[in-house]
């Protein structure tokens, strides 16, 4: 909310033009008991709110129940009721018991009397300001009031007048405020029986239009642009919204506003509910149908003030980044800290979790157990449990009905004691997250450990050496398995390309050495890139091991940067990385685990069909060029007689392949997200002590690749000089 | 006509150098297949290779003797037990993770696995770079540790992880 300057002069000055253009008839007839400040800015996103029995004035962002006081000091010594914005002068009006006369409030929050003829002796508690003729109305139920206008636009020299529209006997409705839509001419209110009525005010009738299944006094109520008609519950703040163009429209759980006995409500209804340009609301970031984004009453969290968080901070958005792409990715800033699983979720059994809050506060949870992507009434798992600042330990018990797999947890922390999983909370913050359900004595390995990666890194010139910049493909690798009973039931394989060095077009895939394909059918196998499940199967064939294709041609997936030859291995070309991928395969019956592969299992870069790779080949040598970590064997589809070209010494004899005269390899994994040298760069000067390692055969200087022993200016990444 | 010589073999020594190859953004004039089958037994002499340049001196990584049968292997394994059968609820659980500054990381486990009658028999892949671990048995009412191992690695040899 804008604050006008406080120097009344200031504010006299900047009003003048407006006041001159918007409303000079007006102006004249408003008794001129003191300066007048002005009015608000045009049609303003946040509502009003005025409570109390001597005036006091908040402003409330509706999205998220979120207020702050605007003034306790209204110039006047008791309540004001029936506040109404005007969206043709940008004024607020209401009606002034202290004057037992409509009042006009100024940017200032000065409240004006307003001489008007016609004055009934009783006071007004609903009204607002039509959105197409100027008009004030006032309703008041009882055979002795009614419904009456105040045409505030009046004929020059006629005083303002109020008129009866028609009495309160004929027009009874059991009301406390009502609201004009943004562009029907009607006005809507809700008794507090939960009858949404639509009101004719010209013709001083209304039409019941249905009961919106929530009852009490509805002391405010608002529209926006969009024509929502929103209804704020005195005992208890809630805010409801209504679609009053729906056939039966309901009242859906809106936001958690303040309570009082005394309120009333106002907002320009040509305003949308939010500024886009508000980024100070946290929303989650799980997929659409658990109710995330704001457009379908998403779970969100003002900021504004907050002292409420999870982990150790937490940032805005102005809407939901659903997951695939969440906040965190869209910023690469991780404020999903507040939550970490201890245990895994096995049906049946407790799971432990740690929550970190910021500050003492309630946490409500939802796990969607039954993967319908919704979080039910029995799928709330924590609710409204009082968390202490700093780490709490919590039990969650998964029930046996839940599914296996895959699902979406919802954790929203504030000082609002109960709250469900969607609509807006005015603090705190709400952390998505994916988590996995198994059977029961499930133990989970992960390699190099979860939420970080290893790296493989290629040269891609093979047989011929290359510049050993080892960045002709880089790619990030995560491998959790499950096992059970000493078989291994499920894994899964978290990666991204970080880099593409090279002009070559080259593929990736990873094969499970001694793994046969036959034991993963195409429906055992999920594959997602940048989050999204693909069609076409990953699995190249069904016979011999099972080899995954990550991607035929990385170059399909990624981009050379603007004024860059490559992707992410020069100076100045610090995209963002362009393709992740998950893998998730289910065995059936399951594998051994002692002649289960180790990880990084075999991962290996092949030559994209149909691309020339260099000068040796004189077609396209396609999927029977590769190249594999030391160790590792090429598959059935390599072409043997490629052994012993150019610069490959591999000794098929002894099973070492890719390996050049002096035994160099032309791809390596390291265990840690490696920082890989600038193009052109040679990993011995990017890694001075890589050297030492290999003539040591890895005695010595086995932690070679930490970014603490880089050569900083040698390898790529913000941090290079 | 001598200059344009000099810069033409420059850029082959460069692009051959870099991984790049000619192959750029464009197809073959004829694609390969999609496995062994039909790909061409053997490289043949291309009808005109440019020559490849003379081989300088190997510096950096092509001066590497490298000990035959080298792995080049950045991890290494960790046996992981744990006895306690005498001390564990009936029903505990086994975390074995990464540790910040301050304790263990809950974010970067290595492994996590129900007990049996407090009992637990694995490993884990180490990476070399990692120092210490946090090994720690979890009972669930109330969700706290019953039993915490920090393991810190010794000089450069691993031995294994007990719990007992």
């Amino acid at each position: 909310m804008q604050r006008y300057p406080s120097s009344p002069f200031a504010g006299l000055f900047s009003a003048i033009g407006r006041i001159a253009l918007c409303a000079v008839l007006l102006t004249l007839l408003v008794r001129p008991a003191s300066a007048d400040s002005g009015p608000f800015e045009t049609c303003p996103s946040k509502a009003f709110l005025i409570q109390q029995t001597v005036a006091t004035l908040y402003g409330v962002n509706l999205a998220t129940g979120y207020y702050t006081e605007l003034s306790a000091d209204l110039g006047t010594d008791n309540k004001i009721n029936a506040l109404a914005f005007n969206f043709h002068d940008d004024y607020l009006y209401g009606w002034g018991y202290e004057f037992g006369a409509p009042v006009r409030i100024d940017s200032e929050y000065q409240a004006t009397p307003l001489s008007v003829d016609g004055l009934p002796a009783t006071g007004f508690y609903v009204g607002d300001i039509a959105v197409e003729d100027n008009t004030y109305y006032l309703y008041r139920p009882g055979s002795d009031y009614g419904l009456y206008a105040i045409d505030l636009d009046p004929p020059a020299g006629t005083p303002l007048q109020m008129v009866r529209v028609i009495d309160g006997a004929s027009l009874n409705l059991a009301i406390f405020d009502m609201a004009f839509h943004p562009d029907n001419g009607f006005a809507y209110a809700v008794d507090r029986g939960g009858k949404l009525y639509e009101i004719d005010a010209t013709a001083g009738s209304a039409r019941l239009i249905s009961n919106v299944g929530q009852s009490g006094t509805f002391g405010a109520a608002y529209f926006d642009v969009d024509g929502f008609l929103y209804i704020s519950r005195n005992s208890d703040g809630f805010v409801f919204r209504i679609d009053p163009s729906q056939a039966e429209p309901v009242a859906e759980f809106y936001a958690y506003g303040p309570s009082s006995s005394n309120n009333d409500g106002a907002r320009c209804a040509l305003a949308p509910i939010i500024d886009e340009s508000d980024t100070n609301i946290d929303f989650g970031d799980a997929p659409a149908s658990y109710g995330t984004t704001f457009s379908n009453n998403g779970a969100r969290h003002d900021l504004l003030g907050s002292t409420v968080f999870l982990g150790d901070s937490v940032d805005g958005e102005s809407d939901a980044f659903l997951q695939p792409l969440s906040d965190d990715e869209a910023d690469r800033k991780d404020d999903e800290d507040g939550i970490r699983f201890v245990t895994g979720f096995e049906l049946g059994e407790p799971a432990i979790i740690i929550a970190t809050a910021s500050s003492d506060a309630y946490l409500n949870a939802w796990i969607d157990w039954n993967q319908d992507g919704s979080f039910g009434d029995d799928e709330r798992v924590i609710a409204a449990r009082f968390v202490a600042a700093g780490d709490n330990n919590l039990t969650i018990t998964t029930p046996v009905w839940a599914q296996s797999g895959a699902t979406w947890a919802r954790f929203r922390l504030s000082s609002t004691v109960d709250i469900g999983p969607t609509g807006g909370v005015g603090d705190g913050e709400v952390e998505d997250y994916e988590l996995r359900v198994t059977a029961t004595g499930v133990t989970e390995t992960i390699y190099p450990s979860a939420n970080s990666f290893s790296t493989l890194a290629y040269e891609d010139n093979w047989p011929l050496t290359g510049d050993y910049d080892m960045n002709d493909l880089v790619v990030h690798v995560r491998m959790r398995e499950l096992v059970r009973d000493e078989r291994v039931i499920g894994v899964e394989v978290d990666g991204e390309i970080v880099a593409v060095g090279g002009d070559y077009h080259n593929g990736f895939a990873i094969r499970l050495p001694g793994v046969a394909a036959g034991t993963l059918p195409a429906s055992a196998v999920q594959y997602r890139i940048n989050g999204r499940l693909q069609s076409d199967s990953p699995l190249e064939s069904t016979q011999g091991d099972a080899i995954l294709v990550v991607a035929e041609d990385v170059w399909d997936y990624v981009s050379r940067g603007e004024g860059c030859r490559f992707h992410r291995t020069e100076a100045g070309c610090e995209s963002d990385i362009q393709m992740d991928f998950n893998l998730r395969l289910q065995f059936a019956g399951g594998v051994p685990r002692a002649s289960f592969p180790a990880a990084p299992y075999d991962p290996f870069l092949f030559a994209t069909p149909g691309y020339d790779h260099g000068y040796l080949f004189s077609t396209p040598p396609g999927r029977s060029l590769e190249v594999h970590l030391p160790g590792q064997q090429p598959t059935a589809a390599f072409e043997y007689a490629y052994l012993g070209l150019g610069d490959d010494r591999s000794d098929e004899e002894q099973q070492q392949f890719f390996r050049s005269e002096t035994g160099m390899p032309w791809a390596l994994h390291i265990a840690d997200e490696w920082k890989y040298p600038l193009e052109y760069i040679d990993i011995t000067d990017a890694y001075p002590r890589f050297q030492p390692f290999v003539e040591s055969t890895g005695e010595t200087d086995g932690n070679w690749y930490v970014k603490e022993l880089a050569n900083a200016e040698r390898v790529f990444g913000p941090e290079q000089q | 006509m001598f200059k344009q010589i000099t810069s033409a073999v420059f850029l082959a020594v460069l692009m051959t150098a870099c991984g790049g190859g000619g192959g750029g953004d464009n197809a073959g004039t004829t694609a390969g297949s999609n496995g062994a089958s039909s790909s061409p037994p053997v490289a043949t002499p291309p009808p005109a290779p440019p020559p490849p340049p003379a081989p300088p001196a190997p510096v950096g990584a092509a001066a590497i003797e490298v000990p035959d049968g080298f792995d080049f292997a950045s991890s290494t394994t960790l046996p992981i037990t744990v006895s306690l059968s005498d001390v564990a609820p009936a029903k505990a659980y086994l975390t074995v993770c990464r540790n910040t500054p301050t304790g263990a990381d809950y974010d970067r486990c290595l492994l996590r696995t129900p007990l049996s009658g407090g009992r637990y028999e694995g490993e884990v892949q180490l990476p070399n770079h990692v120092d210490s671990l946090t090994a720690s048995v979890w009972s669930f009412a109330p969700a706290s540790v019953v039993q915490s191992v920090e393991w810190q690695r010794s000089g450069e040899h691993l031995d294994a992880l007990y719990i007992r």
